[in-house]
């Protein structure tokens, strides 16, 4: 049986080879989450890195009470995110795949659904939400985690997890619409009553 | 115009709603349930359920090179070989040595209960002293 979370941490504050399981145990999932923040494979894999350094120098100091190693674990990477966005609001820099992203989207979504590009479309319209409304759907779709697993991540109730979740929906819905984007209009669910 | 109440009610029910269908999608069942469970609620249904359906297939998980990984996990190693014991000592430093802290406390209250003794002889001879005087 694997050993769980809180056994490694305490194994790896002593045994590297156990830090090196919980790097196993996490570091798609941590990339993937990155990835979807930042949009380039280079600033994922770079944050990556850096959340994974940031909690290794911190082991000694993390304690569970109540939060399990993964959230702690979300949440170093939720702030170095954090300062990533500050950093690139003051040293704005367009990275190859944002530039990739802009010249395919153009400024016809039509076309650019018509090149099947939805999915940058989608992506871009996520990345403009707030960062906690980004958060919550990438733990959500991507990381599968329930309503209570992302509330320890961010710190919520599973209620607040709940209703941010329907509010997140609602926004990402307007601002694909203001996008032109048209998806929504033609999958309309099949008439049961026919 | 509807009661406040039945309003904040149906926004409960939606949220539940929403909630339910991701986890169906999840699980890759059929959505379309929820629509004849809760055709009053159709229309707002509809098309935030085609939203969460198309994030189901944008948001899929991505996965790291495998070079990043294993010139990472080989990075991180080295440093934890380097870092682990010197976090243990700095931990180890501050961590309190409570056998010394029970062993200070019980030399201090064993010195106090002496002080406290010495004190009460001393006044009960000053009081026989007077007496005898």
């Amino acid at each position: 049986m694997a050993e769980d979370d809180a056994a490694l941490v305490a194994r790896a504050r002593e045994d590297p080879e156990a830090f090196g399981l919980l790097y196993e145990r996490y570091v798609d999932k941590i990339y993937a989450y990155l990835y979807y923040r930042t949009g380039s494979r280079e600033d994922a894999e770079d944050l990556t890195a850096r959340t994974f350094y940031r909690a290794l120098d911190n082991l000694h100091r993390y304690q569970e009470r109540g939060l399990p190693f993964s959230a702690w674990l979300y949440r170093i990477a939720h702030n170095l995110m954090a300062n990533w966005h500050r950093y690139n609001s003051r040293h704005p820099q367009v990275s190859l795949e944002a530039l990739r992203l802009t010249d395919h989207q153009g400024r016809d979504p039509e076309r650019a659904v018509e090149r099947n590009e939805a999915r940058e479309v989608v992506l871009e319209a996520i990345r403009s939400l707030p960062p906690d409304r980004q958060q919550l759907l990438i733990l959500k779709f991507v990381e599968q985690m329930s309503n209570e697993e992302i509330g320890q991540v961010m710190g919520r109730s599973e209620g607040a997890v709940k209703s941010l979740y329907h509010r997140t929906l609602v926004a990402l819905r307007r601002e694909l619409q203001a996008r032109g984007f048209p998806f929504l209009d033609l999958e309309k669910p099949k008439d049961e009553s026919q | 115009m509807k009661d406040p109440r039945i309003l904040l009610a149906e926004e409960a029910l939606l949220q539940d709603i929403l909630e339910a269908q991701a986890g169906t999608l999840a699980e890759g069942g059929d959505d379309t349930f929820y629509f004849r469970l809760f055709p009053h609620l159709r229309a707002r249904l509809a098309p935030l359920f085609s939203l969460a359906r198309h994030l189901q297939h944008v948001l899929v998980p991505v996965h790291p090179s495998a070079q990043f990984r294993e010139s990472l996990r080989a990075g991180l190693l080295t440093a934890a070989r380097q870092r682990i014991p010197a976090a243990a000592a700095e931990g180890a430093a501050w961590r309190p040595q409570w056998e010394w802290i029970v062993g200070a406390a019980a030399v201090g209250s064993a010195v106090s209960i002496a002080g406290v003794a010495a004190l009460l002889i001393r006044r009960a001879q000053q009081r026989a002293s007077q007496d005898v005087a």
